[in-house]
């Protein structure tokens, strides 16, 4: 019995010292991090250079004595006659029906942000909460995927001039769904939708649908879509 | 008597440290803390890329994690595993028993302790970059993807540099706050420069420039202009090797006087283009390029091969001829593909990638080559060999221990029998 309470009194000592040590440990961290706070403040220091590097014997010989347009290479380029240019906007999504059906609210968030902004090309918009930013391309300027396994995307694309006018993208987009395609007046009969600058058809379809190089059509698939065909804008800054 | 009981306190205190230093829970503490960074780190990768990620989590001292809405400050990896070291040598060299029934134990744990020591030297010695050539170039020098610096160059007569004043990433880094600006001199340069206004990326995913600003644009949101043109920071790219830094440059003669100013984008490592100021007679360059290191031996490439998956323009395979340059001779012909690396003078040089990305079939294509100068390439391979044979040798002791006891228990229940 006597040997049992000292094992405990023991016992309880050395938890006891190992949770002072441990406190005076997360101490010492957190002081440290208050230090590490502090010294975070924006520098205005003097550095010696101390380093140097022996050149190559085969590296590239500099050019000198150059502007900054030349150094970055900016080529001035001359006023154009018209320098308003032909331009059509195209916003896509696809995905298993019952994913698009699910996602429609999203897409017309999504279209609703689509702004013109900074920088090139210069648009700006809010994403979705549940979808995913992937990466960007010259063909795709916001790209998204979403749903189960990733399977629906949605994606804006700017392309210059008509971009093979309306009918033919309308086609290309059914032909993608595995539908027939549709006649001018078909077209023209497509329901209209605000978006971006001006009223672009709307587009919405059901079908196989194949995505570019695939084999296979992958069936019972949706596409939602707004085309805005041949705007006339000025991307000069 | 009185200073004797300090003086045992003080040693009792003492040697409660080195209890805690070398102890169970210290280790368990630092375990655990990998864990959870490793977890951390991990899962930031999606969203930071994996240069941030890895600077956060695992090269830091301490850092920021958000839980939910709780924002707590943690130890990075790099502190752990100094701990860790500093406990295992503690704890599983030093204090623990040495005898000869548990060697296995010691000689594990000084494996461990070499691996983490590997760790330390590869992270703070290890020299990286890539090597672009063409069919028939010869290059003896590698640029970091990641790391910028800035090189001072001074000309001679020639038109070519005679000595090159480098200012590493490690002083570069801070700069890119708001506000921050760093003068940088040198007894051997007649005149100082003044970084400000740096820049970490001013491209955007698709090579464009977006962060740079015409005169007009710049003026209105009071952005400083340099030579018709105002920088403004965009967001940093997930992948480190896309992003494009710039930053105004200020060059001031010995009075502290601005003589040259200069607005600097990062140049690329083919046809560097550098600024260019003549002080004293002396034409200096100044450029804002990617970290370079020059190898203590050159590189040509003979031949480079792709074969492509039948029907597609993906690469099943790809290899580089090369042939060793040193000191103007040409030496060893290399065969360089995807798992069969060439190693020469402690330099390993990995078969990495190729280009141009858009090439069509008949385009001149380059090899690009990785290129790494670890002192401690091979150390975890040997480290691993180490905790081997102390755990082979610790569980060998182990049965044959039990099966003398089994062997003894069995006699003693025959002989009772």
């Amino acid at each position: 019995m006597i040997r049992t309470f000292n094992f405990r009194i023991t016992y309880f000592r050395l938890i006891f010292d190992k949770f002072t040590l441990m406190f005076l440990f997360l101490r010492t961290l957190f002081l440290s991090s208050l230090l590490l706070l502090v010294s975070c403040k924006p520098s205005e220091d003097r550095v010696e250079i101390t380093k140097t590097r022996e050149l190559g014997d085969f590296a590239p010989k500099p050019k000198l004595g150059l502007a900054f347009k030349d150094r970055v290479g900016i080529e001035e380029r001359k006023p154009e006659s018209n320098p308003l240019n032909n331009v059509s906007f195209f916003v896509k999504m696809t995905g298993p029906k019952a994913t698009v059906d699910a996602e429609i609210e999203n897409f017309n968030f999504f279209c609703d942000s689509l702004k013109i902004g900074e920088g090139n090309p210069p648009f700006k918009w809010s994403k979705p909460e549940s979808w995913n930013e992937e990466s960007a391309s010259t063909m795709r300027v916001a790209n998204f995927s979403f749903g189960e396994n990733s399977l629906g995307e949605c994606y804006f694309t700017v392309l210059p001039g008509g971009g093979g006018g309306l009918v033919a993208n309308v086609n290309r987009w059914r032909k993608q769904m595995s539908l027939d395609e549709l006649n001018q007046s078909d077209v023209d009969a497509l329901k209209e939708r605000e978006f971006l600058l001006g009223n672009g058809k709307y587009i919405e379809m059901e079908g196989s649908f194949k995505p570019v190089g695939a084999n296979e059509s992958l069936p019972n698939y949706k596409m939602v879509g707004i085309i805005l065909p041949e705007l006339k804008m000025n991307f000069e800054k | 008597m009185q200073s004797n009981n300090s003086r045992n306190t003080k040693k009792s205190f003492i040697v409660r440290v080195y209890n805690f230093f070398s102890g169970y829970l210290l280790a368990v503490i630092l375990l655990s803390l990998l864990l959870l960074l490793t977890y951390f780190g991990t899962m930031a990768q999606v969203e930071m890329g994996l240069y941030e990620a890895s600077e956060k989590y695992f090269e830091s001292m301490f850092l920021y994690q958000n839980i939910g809405p709780v924002t707590i400050i943690l130890p990075g990896v790099y502190l752990v595993s100094a701990l860790l070291f500093v406990n295992l040598f503690l704890g599983g060299l030093v204090r623990a028993r040495k005898n000869w029934r548990r060697p296995g134990m010691v000689i594990a744990h000084f494996g461990i302790i070499y691996i983490l020591f590997a760790g330390f030297v590869a992270f703070h010695y290890t020299r990286e970059g890539n090597m672009v050539l063409y069919e028939g170039d010869r290059s003896d020098e590698i640029y970091n993807l990641t790391e910028w610096s800035i090189e001072v160059s001074k000309y001679d007569d020639t038109g070519r540099p005679s000595n090159v004043y480098v200012i590493g990433p490690d002083d570069l880094n801070g700069l890119w706050q708001r506000g921050a600006q760093k003068t940088f001199f040198s007894s051997n340069i007649p005149f100082e420069i003044k970084v400000s206004g740096y820049a970490r990326n001013i491209a955007n995913g698709k090579g464009q420039i977006q962060g740079l600003l015409k005169e007009k644009a710049a003026i209105e949101k009071g952005i400083r202009v340099v030579e018709g043109y105002g920088i403004t920071p965009v967001e940093t790219n997930k992948n480190m090797e896309f992003n494009l830094p710039a930053a105004y440059f200020d060059v001031l003669n010995s009075e502290g006087k601005k003589i040259h100013e200069a607005l600097i984008i990062g140049s690329g490592p083919f046809a560097p283009k550098p600024f260019t100021v003549d002080v004293n007679d002396t034409t200096w360059s100044i450029d804002l390029t990617r970290q370079k290191f020059t190898l203590p031996f050159g590189i040509e490439l003979t031949d480079f091969k792709k074969e492509d998956h039948p029907g597609t323009a993906r690469a099943r395979e790809y290899s580089s001829d090369v042939i060793k340059v040193e000191n103007g001779e040409l030496t060893d012909n290399v065969h360089i593909s995807m798992n069969q690396p060439m190693r020469d003078e402690g330099y390993t040089l990995y078969q990495a990638s190729w280009g141009p990305e858009d090439a069509k079939p008949g385009d001149r294509l380059y090899t690009s080559l990785a290129v790494s100068h670890n002192p401690a390439d091979q150390w975890p391979k040997y480290g691993t060999y180490v905790i081997s044979i102390g755990m082979t040798i610790h569980f060998v002791q182990r049965l044959v221990a039990y099966l003398r006891r089994s062997s003894r228990t069995r006699k003693k229940n025959q002989s009772a029998a």
